[in-house]
């Protein structure tokens, strides 16, 4: 059996190497905040290994070939949240079956699968009618999504498919139509569809300047913050557990939606320099994962998987360095939180199923024809 | 497909990758920019935040004009503020309550803990809680003493186990069966301990390493719990009496909340208290908002209450608190605890609920959405709608109002305001509020006869790693003890009768107890932790020269503490000539033994001519600035600002410009002092002493420095006005001579400026220069026209006389610089002035040239104004602040 071991070495070593920093990070925080982070990531990061040891000997085309059927069962748990859901933080996201599930985390890489199903032979740059299907795919998970409210993660659907639309073949000149629009919809949406505490929220982020102190204790008390965790950092940082933003507890949710600035008060721009390098190292591999294999759903799950964590990775980034409007957005692998930390291993097994078997399967294009061809001849049959 | 099989592919993949890099650039730039362009902007904000301020008010009396009116009058006005998220349990009795329930759970008869269901309930058993742990604090200590330290030890699985039966709502210690568990108890036992060793969980723990039983381990046996049970009830009642009419919200929340958690900020800490008392915990929160309808309205149900919607909660705990207040179901002699009780809900605890008061206030409003910003919009409409609108009231009100909806963990809430600094000392100390994380912001008022307001922030104490606070907080009250027992004293010797009374008024009876309990007092006054300088300026008792160090014991052994000996005797010898005026030992933190000289507070003349001891000399040094000695191992590095000043008064003047007597000394060392002397080599070139004043040559008034000697040096320093601390105006001006150890807790910072063993004052900078301007003529200042005690007569001046070309030759060198500086616009107004530097504490360490000066005088022509301007960590030179005295000099020439 062939197996491509670098790669996988590589991915495994770089997810590795954020959950390491993620762990340092939040010890940090752990003690100021005066509860054990640690310990309970650390079960988490078990249960994550586990479960990326046990999935990636799952073929990705058994995930593809159940694709529709897992993306059903995730709209249909969707559909329970505003029945059965448990109402936190004021959003009704979470159902508790024994445990806690969120189910937009499991849509998020269901849409992946079921994208990956619907656009592996389709040439979406020939007709704008091919969009949609795909364009359904999307709307119907977003819509519910948005609807608990979960603004954040709803919006992160957006750049996953139209990267996996694009990577499937989508034109230039479509793609920017599409982003356009996009943007026109963004305005109209702010406007007439968001809540009045979400368009604070966007009003703090682009309009800073323009508020008055005692407003920016108002609706942008966790921005101002996370701005000077950043600011104190300087070069070096202030050093491990000696941030005095987080030894005042002065951030909320610091060990997940602001642990970046976490990282940067506290290890200083060079902190932060290394954590991207190594975010976009991750995303180097799982691109050049994509590239090697030559099968399209392959290509297509590498690419969603990659502009998932790529795109979740700088939005985190963006809302820490107040670029981006403030929303629950977890940094994968190094923020504390189980869900998280298990739905990207989720991602990095599937990633690595992918990396192990392109060299097999695919390894040169006659195989990969006869193979098509054999497909087609099935389904004719 | 085609393009999934394709190179086509490849490219794709690589623009999305591009895409995602140019994305993490940008996103760095902009961390850049916050980081390196922003990032002064915002240290200096958290920093505000961040440390711990003791404001000590400056003592200014009232300000006449020369026709003798009013101009302006000073008076006092404290404040307590408690900052939630560093509030610590240090309530004895709630420790002693906690131990029980887990050491002994089959003793829970001990206190009271049978199940509630309503507010009043709830409230009514935490009192009867008190009661009880109270009553049986005898048997309750004897158990814990003698419980061997094993029951400590015991893993989170095994407590939590023998804790299953108590948790919430039958009993009241509702922590998850983690460390956190073994952590509160070890709380518990630094709670009970009172050492100043045992302050920290790690010391307690060791302890218990080495112990056999927690009585062993703590140092206790049962009664000496016993007593710290009895203390604390006794301030309890104290406070009761005392705190009549007080915001007393925090009393509340100290008593009924516990150590927080991650999510523990305060609006859900205090959502938690008012929660738990309608029995949200037992749906598995505190939080009513995570309760969907039908568990509100279930819970609603269970208390009975008329409606089905949260509202009626809150409304519950409207009427719950006023049926306690009542009485109902409380014993008698708990009625003046109830009384403080009453004031929390209507006034405060309830209102800072964010979800109740948006509701109220939208209603207020007529609003159907209780959405902040729409409340807030509303606000702003009908205030700017009112006739006679004014800005200044809607920001306030702005203010005032995010601060109750948002309390986030590092907003300060003020417990209490215009309080005499005696009540506020009384209230800080009998509840160990800097162990639970408040502070004190003594400000002075100032009310202008035209009505402006102002209040002025002085001075910093700070909190070390360990959590205690040290340097001027614990100084300035500690040092209100001491005047008030020395005021006791005096009045016992005056009027013996009057002193019976007084005590026999301050006698411990229910209601009305002491400040401080003696436990207390052994904790803050006896344990080696001396407070330094005296805080308030212009009382009578300050004044009267008192030796500290009597009494005292030997000096603590530890940092320093070798050196500490030699320095006391040196520093006696120096002072002997004062008479009274002993110099001070200020003993400072435990295990840290510190000396530090106060110059004499006040001075009738010059005072006999002053050799500095043959021991001393050349060994303790001038560690200036600009450099150390060669006997002054390990001193700091150099700054222009202490050389300069060292130049002015020292060389400068003393280099022979009509100082005879300096001439004198100076053969006497046999080195003669010349002002065109050129000294070659040093950091700045050749420089004479122009040059070295323009340039600010460190190394010029080093090697001046040697050739006049340090003893020299002081006396002219004092001559000059330098560490002359004047009554009546800046307080804790303890400038001086400061040794290496005694600078080291940050308490000199604001009032005092200063770098290496220098310290002093923009006052005495400004008197210097004033001297220098009036040719080596000294007047004391005299703000103070009339104060409390003072008289109204001019102090005498003190001859030091400079000659013309001195004073020419040092105005020029010093017009020089404020020209280059300030260029015509300093010209023009005749400014002349030397730039320095200084040091400054920043909570955690000594941050270098983080703070400046700018002295001078003008016209220079013929001088009439002299100033010393500051500026405070602003990582900006003297040449910062020149524009500003341009401008203060052109507002003043008019």
């Amino acid at each position: 059996m062939i197996t491509s071991f670098l790669p996988r070495l590589v991915i495994l070593a770089l997810a590795g190497a954020l959950v390491a920093f993620g762990l340092v990070v939040q010890a940090s925080v752990s003690d100021a905040m005066g509860v054990d982070l640690v310990t309970r990531q650390l079960q988490w990061c078990v249960v994550a290994a586990a479960a990326v040891i046990l999935l990636a000997f799952v073929p990705y085309s058994w995930w593809v070939r159940h694709a529709y059927l897992v993306y059903g069962g995730s709209l249909f748990l969707l559909a329970l949240v505003p029945v059965i859901g448990v109402v936190r933080n004021n959003s009704r996201r979470w159902l508790e079956l024994g445990v806690s599930v969120q189910p937009s985390e499991l849509m998020k890489f269901a849409f992946i699968i079921a994208m990956a199903r619907l656009l592996r032979y389709r040439d979406e740059g020939s007709r704008a009618a091919s969009l949609l299907v795909p364009g359904l795919f999307f709307a119907v998970p977003v819509l519910m999504i948005f609807a608990q409210p979960d603004l954040g993660t709803s919006l992160l659907f957006a750049p996953v498919a139209l990267a996996m639309l694009f990577a499937a073949g989508l034109s230039v000149r479509r793609t920017a139509a599409i982003l356009g629009g996009g943007v026109g919809f963004a305005v109209i949406g702010y406007a007439f569809f968001l809540k009045p505490y979400q368009q604070a929220r966007v009003l703090s982020t682009f309009f800073r300047d323009r508020l008055t102190d005692a407003d920016r204790l108002v609706e942008g008390y966790q921005l101002e913050q996370a701005l000077h965790s950043v600011g104190i950092g300087g070069w070096w940082g202030e050093g491990w557990g000696a941030g005095a933003q987080n030894r005042m507890n002065a951030l909320p949710y610091r060990h997940n939606d602001f642990i970046y600035s976490v990282v940067c008060e506290e290890w200083g721009f060079v902190g932060g320099l290394t954590l991207v390098l190594l975010m976009f190292a991750l995303l180097l591999a799982i691109f050049r994962v994509a590239v090697a294999t030559r099968d399209p759903e392959a290509r297509l799950l590498a690419v969603g998987v990659g502009t998932l964590i790529g795109t979740q990775s700088v939005v985190h980034v963006g809302v820490n360095l107040g670029a981006v409007p403030t929303t629950g957005m977890t940094l994968p692998f190094v923020s504390a939180g189980g869900t998280s930390l298990l739905s990207f291993a989720f991602a990095i097994a599937i990633v690595l199923n992918l990396a192990g078997r392109s060299a097999f399967v695919f390894a040169s294009d006659p195989v990969r024809e006869q193979m098509d061809r054999l497909r087609r001849l099935a389904r004719a049959r | 497909m085609a393009r999934l099989n394709g190179p086509g592919f490849e490219r794709r993949a690589s623009g999305l990758l591009v895409v995602f890099a140019v994305a993490f650039v940008g996103l760095l730039a902009r961390q850049a920019h916050i980081q390196f362009v922003d990032g002064a902007a915002h240290r200096r904000a958290v920093e505000m935040r961040m440390v711990r301020r003791l404001e000590l008010p400056a003592r200014r009396g009232r300000f006449l004009d020369r026709a003798g009116r009013e101009i302006a009058r000073s008076t006092e006005a404290y404040q307590l503020y408690v900052f939630p998220v560093r509030f610590r349990e240090t309530n004895r009795i709630d420790a002693l309550h906690d131990l029980a329930v887990a050491l002994f759970p089959e003793r829970v008869d001990w206190l009271d803990e049978e199940p509630t269901s309503t507010r009043a309930e709830i409230l009514a058993a935490r009192l009867r809680r008190f009661l009880g742990a109270w009553e049986n604090r005898a048997d309750v200590a004897r158990a814990i003493a003698n419980a061997p330290v094993s029951a400590i030890d015991l893993d989170g699985a095994t407590l939590a186990e023998r804790w299953g039966s108590f948790l919430y709502p039958r009993g009241e210690l509702v922590l998850p069966p983690t460390h956190l568990l073994r952590r509160r108890l070890l709380d518990c036992l630094v709670i009970l301990a009172q050492e100043p060793e045992l302050a920290t969980r790690e010391a307690v723990a060791n302890r218990l390493d080495d112990a056999s039983t927690i009585g062993e381990a703590l140092g206790l046996d049962d009664r000496a719990i016993a007593r710290a049970v009895e203390d604390e009830y006794a301030e309890l009642e104290w406070l009761a009496g005392e705190t009549d009419g007080l915001d007393v919200d925090a009393f509340l929340y100290r008593l009924f909340d516990r150590e927080e958690d991650d999510r523990a900020r305060l609006v859900r800490a205090i959502e938690s208290v008012i929660d738990d008392r309608i029995c949200l915990a037992r749906h598995g929160t505190h939080d009513l908002a995570e309760l969907s309808s039908e568990q509100q309205a279930e819970l609603a149900r269970e208390l009975g209450l008329p409606g089905s919607d949260d509202d009626a909660l809150w409304r519950e705990l409207l009427r719950a608190r006023s049926a306690v207040a009542e009485g109902e179901g409380v014993e008698p002699e708990l009625q003046g605890l109830l009384a403080l009780f009453a004031d929390v809900g209507d006034r405060e605890a309830l209102g800072r609920s964010p979800r109740f008061e948006r509701r109220a206030l939208a209603r207020a409003l007529g609003l159907w959405s209780s959405d902040p910003l729409e409340i807030e919009r509303a606000v702003g409409r009908r205030v700017r709608a009112e006739p006679g609108y004014d800005e200044a009231d809607y920001l306030s009100f702005a203010r005032k109002w995010s601060r109750i909806r948002h309390f986030k963990g590092g907003q300060a809430w003020r417990l209490g305001s215009g309080w005499s600094f005696e009540t506020a000392d009384r209230v800080w100390r009998a509840f160990g509020l800097g162990r639970a994380g408040f502070e004190v912001h003594a400000g002075w008022r100032r009310q202008y006869w035209r009505d402006e307001e102002g209040f002025s922030t002085l001075l910093i104490g700070r909190q070390s790693s360990e959590n205690e606070i040290t340097g001027g907080l614990e100084a300035a009250l500690g040092a209100a003890e001491r005047r008030a027992r020395a005021d006791r004293e005096d009045l016992r010797k005056s009027d013996p009768a009057a002193a019976a009374s007084r005590a026999a008024r301050d006698l411990p009876r229910r209601g009305r107890l002491p400040p401080a309990s003696p436990s207390r007092r052994r904790r803050l006054g006896d344990d080696g932790r001396e407070p330094v300088a005296a805080a308030r300026p212009g009382r009578a008792s300050l004044h009267r020269p008192r030796p500290a160090a009597r009494g005292r014991g030997p000096a603590r052994s530890g940092r320093g503490g070798h050196r500490l000996e030699p320095r006391r005797g040196r520093l006696r010898d120096r002072h002997r000539h004062r008479g009274d005026r002993h110099p001070r030992l200020v003993r400072r933190g435990p295990g840290r033994a510190r000396v530090a000289l106060l110059a004499p507070a006040h001075r009738a003349g010059p005072r006999p001519g002053f050799r500095q001891p043959p021991a001393a000399r050349g060994r303790a040094g001038v560690r200036g600035g600009d450099g150390e000695t060669s006997g002054a191992p390990g001193a700091r590095r150099g700054s222009p600002l202490l050389g300069s000043l060292v130049a002015v008064l020292g060389s400068g003047l003393a280099a022979g410009f009509g100082g005879q007597d300096l001439h004198r000394r100076g053969h006497a060392r046999g080195r003669g002092l010349d002002p065109d002397r050129v000294v070659h080599d040093t950091d700045k070139g050749d420089v004479d002493l122009h040059q070295a004043l323009v340039k600010s040559s460190n190394e010029y008034f080093r090697d001046q420095r040697h050739l006049l000697g340090e003893g020299v040096l002081f006396d002219w320093f004092e001559s000059f006005g330098l560490f002359q601390p004047t009554p009546h105006l800046v307080s804790r001006r303890d400038g001086g001579w400061r040794s290496r150890a005694a600078r080291g807790d940050g308490s000199t910072l604001n009032s005092v400026i200063g770098q290496g063993s220098i310290s002093t004052t923009p006052l005495e900078i400004a008197d210097m220069m004033a001297t220098l301007a009036r040719r080596g003529h000294r007047v004391a200042p005299r703000i103070v026209l009339s104060g409390p005690g003072s008289e109204e007569t001019a102090p005498a001046g003190v001859e030091r006389p400079i000659s013309e070309s001195t004073w020419r030759r040092l105005s020029a060198a010093m017009e020089e610089v404020a020209e280059h500086y300030g260029h015509d616009a300093a010209r023009a107004v005749g400014l002349a002035g030397k730039t320095g530097t200084a040091d400054g504490f920043l909570g955690t360490r000594w941050a270098i040239h983080n703070q400046a000066w700018f002295a001078g005088v003008f016209p220079v022509s013929a001088p009439r104004y002299a100033f010393a301007m500051t500026s405070l960590r602003t990582r900006q030179r003297g040449k910062f602040l020149v524009p500003f005295c341009v401008e203060l000099a052109r507002i003043t020439n008019g």
